[in-house]
């Protein structure tokens, strides 16, 4: 037996890659996902990406003056417009962009921004208002609301967002399919009879312990069924991303996918550290978009990028930016509307201590995933109506 | 009302994570043994040997030099989770623990990135654990870690900063919109400008920035400062309700009962808000008695009860940091000003799978039945690497049955009824205790 198999079967943990699982019956699948549905796959970068030095506003002078040492040579660019240029690093994104398949929506954030990474990270998965506690997140409101197993919200990673968890339901954190099965699997637990009881919280655990073995094992059953061969960079994060294109190709029935990216906090010499980060950025998300389009199922997939916050304009005395505000975050799909090329703005003329102000409130771009690619309806899920962009 | 084997488990779990049976033979009268419990409550604080606070401390430094201070100041934070992680399975202290958690949670800040500050906030909720919530009020709105953590420092004459205002009225006092206006939150605010804390981690007021003008708060008008807002919110009475109800969230069960809230409420508000005096009520009342098994656990509270029961040492930092991690409690660093939310909250499927296996990782290296060979145990150990989280801990049984020997490990273990799971594990051995703690029935208290 293998290292991997061999701490699955004994139970060990291992640093940064624990378990996990959710629920289900195994009677409700259907065979396809529902054709008004399409699977979103969420990106988050955390730590707070510097925005501004992924979508470089070249056009303007502020940039320059802010950013003596860490503003990107317009030379250097991957021009977009005539006042954007995507940073050299990014020629994946670049590329999507000039296919159509991305839109760049800029100045995004929300009213009364906290620069904590932790608060303003809560924001974006609750989707609050930044003076409210919420205890669930969006994905998991959304899971809530329209699903019914644990299995339909699947996070690569060691632990749970917030924004996939739900009151009633929630997704599923996995770093490996199998060993999730395996630390839920035991002729014990198989074994494990419901009680009939009145008490409401026993019940509500066996609940659990069902629909968790029943998705732990479904996911397991579903990611044996194919192996993917397609080459992926090397890194955790595109082996992460490997991972949700052997499920999508599974057919699994799952309709939500998350991911994170960690490293972004940029306070120390920026330069280098931004520059492997957005290699296993771009390189991670253009092997997973030809990975899927080979199979034609990209045409059914949207990738969404966010980050908590982007940083200051004005780069700090150690080569590095300091917490900000208002950032620019990435939608990849390959039916885009014109007008959603058209969110690409910023002003840097106009700051708000010494951050870009938000233009596009980031809960519009939640509203707009949730009805056009999710099949779902967002009112209940958000608690009241955004702007709308029209970006599908 | 009777007072019974099975209504000692479920005090003595709730009230100190775990007791074992053979301490629990005192007396049958209900009232005696609660008092029993308050009495043997020793308050240690927690401690750790830190340079003296030096607020010049990154000046003139280099970028390199600032991060070693850091790190090492998280790594001593770290430090103090362990040591109160370990303090709170000591047996003279579980109440006094568990009450401190509870504030934790309740004044929520997050100071896993500094010492000093985790070191204050922490040893000042413990020393008001079981006092006065006017006293503890009080201590928390002067102490360094929340004029740091909702940023009192910023809040200045002309430039008010509301956060504190804010929170002090809908987290830590009244609750949410309860008596109160957004104009009462900007006046509050006014009232607290200047409130500090000089290098030395006192609190003072600052004149220059402090604004002595008139203020307009629950409809009274008057020259207020920060005690006065206090006091004033201290003499609301949905103040006392507020404070009570989470409470019983935290002690009895998430499903509450009105009639039981004002009870309590009239109870802590005629105490003059004594923590003990409303505590020994609620660990008094019949309806306490009908929760067992209704709570789920929170992580900190099942592993902490599984320690004491086996009187473990959990001897490795790291992993006992990522257990807390995952299972989604790390001490010091709750999610948000809010605390944690409990309840149904600490459960999804992945945090549940994890719930179910821990307890034969600790005690039988992950194996619920009785599979594990000596040939196994001993690959498994050759396999470890450095890197993972180590569960070798060699368990005395001997003593587990010595200090049990006259229980029913149902009873003992379980809280809530379960006929079937009863019936199949009703004698004595390692193999059905492993059994009992695996089940979904174990996370609730």
């Amino acid at each position: 037996m293998d290292r991997r198999e061999f701490l699955s079967k004994t139970g060990i943990i291992t640093a940064g890659a624990i378990l996990v699982p959710s629920f289900l019956k195994a009677n409700t699948f259907s065979s396809q996902l529902s054709l008004s549905k399409k699977r979103l796959v969420v990106i988050q970068l955390s730590g707070g990406n510097d925005g501004l030095n992924a979508v470089v506003p070249y056009g303007s002078d502020e940039y320059y003056n802010s950013r003596p040492v860490l503003g990107v040579p317009q030379s250097k660019l991957l021009k977009i417009d005539d006042k954007f240029g995507f940073n050299p690093k990014l020629s994946g994104l670049h590329r999507l962009q000039q296919k159509g398949w991305l839109s760049i929506i800029n100045s995004v954030g929300y009213p009364n921004p906290n620069r904590s990474h932790f608060r303003s990270m809560d924001i974006w998965h609750t989707a609050s208002d930044s003076n409210d506690y919420k205890q669930t997140g969006w994905l998991g409101n959304y899971l809530d609301n329209n699903c019914q197993n644990a299995y339909e919200g699947i996070e690569i990673g060691g632990s749970l967002s917030l924004s996939m968890k739900g009151q009633t339901n929630s997704g599923i954190a996995l770093t490996d399919p199998q060993a999730f099965y395996d630390t839920i699997h035991s002729k014990f637990f198989d074994e494990l009879q419901n009680p009939s009881s009145e008490n409401n919280e026993l019940n509500f655990l066996y609940k659990v312990l069902n629909d968790t073995k029943n998705s732990a094992k479904y996911i397991f059953d579903q990611y044996k069924l194919k192996t993917n061969p397609t080459e992926y960079p090397k890194g955790q994060f595109s082996k992460q991303l490997k991972q949700i294109s052997t499920l999508i190709k599974s057919d699994i029935q799952t309709p939500v996918f998350y991911t994170t990216l960690g490293g972004f906090d940029t306070h120390v010499n920026q330069e280098g550290m931004q520059d492997y980060l957005f290699e296993q950025l771009d390189g991670g998300v253009s092997a997973f978009v030809n990975d899927l389009e080979k199979d034609d199922i990209l045409k059914d997939t949207t990738i969404v990028i966010f980050s908590e916050f982007g940083r200051r304009l004005k780069e700090n005395a150690s080569r590095g930016t300091d917490h900000g505000a208002a950032n620019a975050m990435f939608v990849i799909d390959t039916n885009l509307s014109k007008k959603a090329h058209t969110f690409n703005q910023i002003d840097l003329a106009n700051l708000e201590n010494g951050d870009p102000i938000y233009k596009v409130d980031f809960r519009s771009v939640y509203q707009e995933v949730l009805a056009s690619i999710l099949g779902a309806d967002p009112r209940p899920i958000l608690g009241r109506k955004f702007d709308d962009l029209g970006l599908f | 009302m009777g007072f019974n084997l099975e209504d000692k488990y479920h005090l003595s779990q709730r009230a100190e994570f775990f007791v074992h049976h053979h301490l629990l033979d005192t007396t049958d009268d209900r009232a005696k043994f609660v008092n029993a419990i308050f009495s043997r409550q020793t308050n240690k604080l927690l401690y750790i040997k830190l340079p003296k606070w030096d607020p010049n401390s990154f000046k003139n430094k280099s970028d390199k030099q600032k991060r070693t201070i850091r790190k090492q100041r998280r790594q001593q934070a770290k430090q103090l989770n362990y040591l109160w992680f370990k303090q709170m399975m000591e047996n003279d202290k579980g109440l006094i623990e568990k009450m401190t958690l509870f504030w934790h949670g309740h004044f929520a800040c997050r100071t896993i990135d500094n010492p000093y500050l985790t070191l204050e906030m922490n040893n000042l909720l413990r020393t008001n654990a079981l006092g006065n919530f006017k006293d503890l009020l009080f201590a928390v709105s002067k102490s360094a870690s929340m004029i740091n953590y909702l940023h009192l420092r910023q809040n200045k004459k002309g430039k008010a900063n509301e956060d504190f205002a804010r929170e002090l009225c809908e987290l830590f006092t009244l609750g949410r919109d309860v008596d109160y206006t957004e104009k009462d939150v900007s006046e509050i605010a006014r009232s607290f400008t200047g409130w500090r804390t000089d290098d030395d981690g006192n609190h003072i007021i600052v004149d220059r920035v402090h604004d002595s003008g008139e203020k307009t708060i629950f409809g009274k008008t008057g020259n207020f400062n920060g005690e006065d807002v206090l006091n004033m919110i201290l003499e609301n009475k949905h103040t006392s309700e507020f404070i009570v109800t989470k409470m019983y969230k935290f002690f009895v069960k998430e499903d509450i009962n009105s009639e039981h809230i004002g009870e309590l409420s009239t109870v802590f508000y005629n105490a003059n808000y004594d923590i003990t005096t409303v505590m020994k009520h609620l660990f008094n009342a019949d309806w306490f008695y009908d929760s067992k098994g209704q709570l789920i656990k929170g992580p900190i509270e099942f592993l902490v009860g599984l320690g004491k029961m086996f009187d473990l040492k959990y001897p490795h930092q790291t992993a006992i940091q990522g257990i807390q991690y995952y299972l989604g409690q790390v001490l010091f660093d709750p999610p948000n000003v809010a605390g944690w939310a409990g309840g149904r909250h600490w459960i999804d499927a992945s945090r549940f799978a994890l719930r179910l296996r821990l307890p034969s990782l600790i005690l039988n290296r992950g194996y619920v039945m009785d599979e594990l060979t000596p040939e196994l145990d001993e690959m498994i150990a050759k396999n470890q690497k450095k890197k993972d989280f180590k569960f070798d801990e060699p368990i005395d049984w001997e003593q587990f049955w010595l200090k049990n020997k006259d229980a029913n490990i149902f009873d003992l273990l379980i809280r809530n009824e379960n006929d079937k799971l009863k019936g199949s594990h009703n004698e004595a051995n390692n193999k059905n205790v492993i059994h009992l703690l695996s089940t979904p029935d174990f996370q609730l208290t």
